[in-house]
């Protein structure tokens, strides 16, 4: 099943390149929402791998990265 | 890292670029089930050398540049057969590879358009063309389309290669139709989606979880092609229709794996994220078009019972006109039931029945138990009892699943009573 993560990034400066990673991530169809002051991207993955391959592609050169995997609540 | 950790994530980078990739090698080696291949052994390649080396720094176009260099090989290949044949010159080659170097990086956008478009072709039968789609733009493996289709694997593998080797006889054109041909070709992709798509709706509780995810695998593809074409408002209708249908996912099965209707479900449980996103796609869809197609309609049908937080503040009339717009863009039967509901719903069970008496003697719906049961609600609350038992006994005897059936017979029994307890 599909799974939904939050990759949440804590850097010292602003990403130069947002705009070209967030195409990425659309163009892959996988961008479910984008922070607009936060930097942060809910996507959707078949996997934790998948998360952490997209996680890795995050253009920054200072920081840390952080993802979370979003559980349903039932 | 260890090696299971490499591999796990030398799938993920398949997953990530395996479309690119095909779709890159397709225009080199013009033929979908070579560059597969191509793609393939690049894989095989990276399994043998990233657990030693660590995935590179850009694994993507490491895998392009393997891949590459063997497609080049087996085009110069053909070029010289040809070559023996047609007297070519040597430019011709050499400026062919040039060609394909410069275009093949300029163009990803485009060449995963045109895999798209080949991978949906009508020259494919329709199971060729979804296996096609969820093998060369999903990245699914033969083994999860056939767990996620109920379907013999070797029966899944034989309609990918028999649907490669189709194209390849046909001789179909790697490119993205022009002109009056686009249209009819863009359908044909957004029906193929939109079949993956209601495989996964259609999945009940025990089945694999890969059959649900197809829901989620066939917005993904939406989503790609609403990038690729912009400016189809079919395209984002179509996106928009499936979000929203897919934001009812969690609320339209109850504890027991019954199917609970839209009016009963728990709005609360409906995915947000996925209803915003529906509702963005169709405001995208509207402006772009003059007039809704038809997935815009049914998208603009499912925001309107997602915008209203209880199932009391339904828009009803506005759904009325969308069923009757919906119903003039492609008349259909079942359509005109539904509109016949959203009718009642808005202007009274009498306008409702009107609808639906022109229907009884619609040779298709004959056997079809929604007819009698939506007439029998429509006549019960007209009070006419009677009629309404009978129509509830009928709809009761045409339903195959049981749970439904002791839902008509109890509505039936209730009609015969006085119309006590008369349901919804």
């Amino acid at each position: 099943m599909t799974m939904r993560f939050l990759v949440l990034v804590k850097a010292s400066e602003a990403l130069p390149d947002m705009g070209t990673y967030n195409e990425q991530l659309a163009r892959a169809g996988v961008l479910l929402d984008q922070g607009t002051t936060a930097c942060y991207w809910l996507i959707q993955a078949r996997s934790k791998d998948e998360a952490i391959e997209w996680a890795k592609r995050v253009p920054f050169e200072d920081g840390e990265i952080e993802i979370h995997r979003l559980l349903e609540i039932e | 890292m260890t090696l299971s950790d490499t591999h796990r994530a030398i799938d993920a980078v398949w997953r990530i670029e395996s479309p690119r990739l095909i779709a890159g090698l397709t225009r080199i080696v013009r033929d979908v089930g070579v560059a597969e291949e191509l793609a393939q052994d690049a894989l095989v390649a990276a399994l043998e050398k990233w657990p030693e080396s660590g995935v590179p720094e850009n694994p993507g176009a490491w895998l392009m540049a393997t891949a590459k260099h063997r497609a080049i090989d087996i085009v110069r290949r053909n070029v010289m057969l040809e070559r023996k044949h047609a007297d070519l010159g040597r430019e011709m080659e050499t400026q062919r590879e040039m060609d394909i170097e410069a275009e093949i990086d300029d163009h990803i956008g485009d060449d995963l358009l045109r895999l798209v478009f080949i991978a949906c072709h009508p020259v494919l039968a329709t199971e060729s063309r979804v296996a096609l789609t969820l093998r060369l733009l999903g990245g699914l493996t033969t083994d999860e389309i056939a767990r996620a289709f109920l379907a013999p694997e070797a029966t899944v593998a034989q309609r990918i290669v028999r649907g490669k080797r189709t194209l390849s006889e046909a001789n179909v054109p790697f490119e993205v139709p022009r002109g009056a041909d686009f249209e009819g070709r863009l359908s044909s992709v957004l029906e193929v989606i939109y079949l993956i798509f209601n495989e996964g709706y259609s999945a009940t509780a025990g089945d694999d979880l890969l059959r649900p995810a197809l829901c989620e695998e066939a917005l993904r593809l939406g989503r790609i092609l609403g990038e690729l074409v912009p400016n189809e408002p079919e395209v984002h209708g179509l996106i928009a229709l499936m979000e929203i249908q897919a934001s009812r996912l969690k609320a339209r099965v109850g504890p027991s794996g019954e199917a609970v209707p839209l009016f009963d479900q728990d709005r609360a449980r409906w995915d947000r994220v996925l209803v915003r996103r529906g509702l963005v796609a169709l405001e995208r869809a509207e402006k772009l078009g003059s007039a809704l197609g038809p997935y815009g309609l049914q998208a603009a049908i499912a925001a309107c019972h997602a915008r209203a937080r209880t199932s009391d503040e339904t828009d009803w009339q506005q759904i009325a006109a969308l069923y009757d717009a919906l119903a003039q863009l492609m008349p259909s039967p079942v359509i005109e039931l539904n509109r016949a509901v959203a009718v009642a719903m808005a202007f009274g069970p009498a306008a409702g029945l009107e609808i639906v008496d022109e229907l009884r003697s619609e040779p298709t719906l004959q056997n079809y138990h929604l007819l009698p049961a939506v007439r029998g609600d429509f006549l019960m609350k007209l009070g006419r009892l009677e009629e309404a038992r009978a129509e509830f006994e009928r709809a009761a005897s045409l339903t195959r699943n049981s749970r439904e059936r002791n839902l008509l017979l109890e509505r039936a029994r209730s009609a015969s009573e006085g119309g006590k307890n008369a349901g919804r």
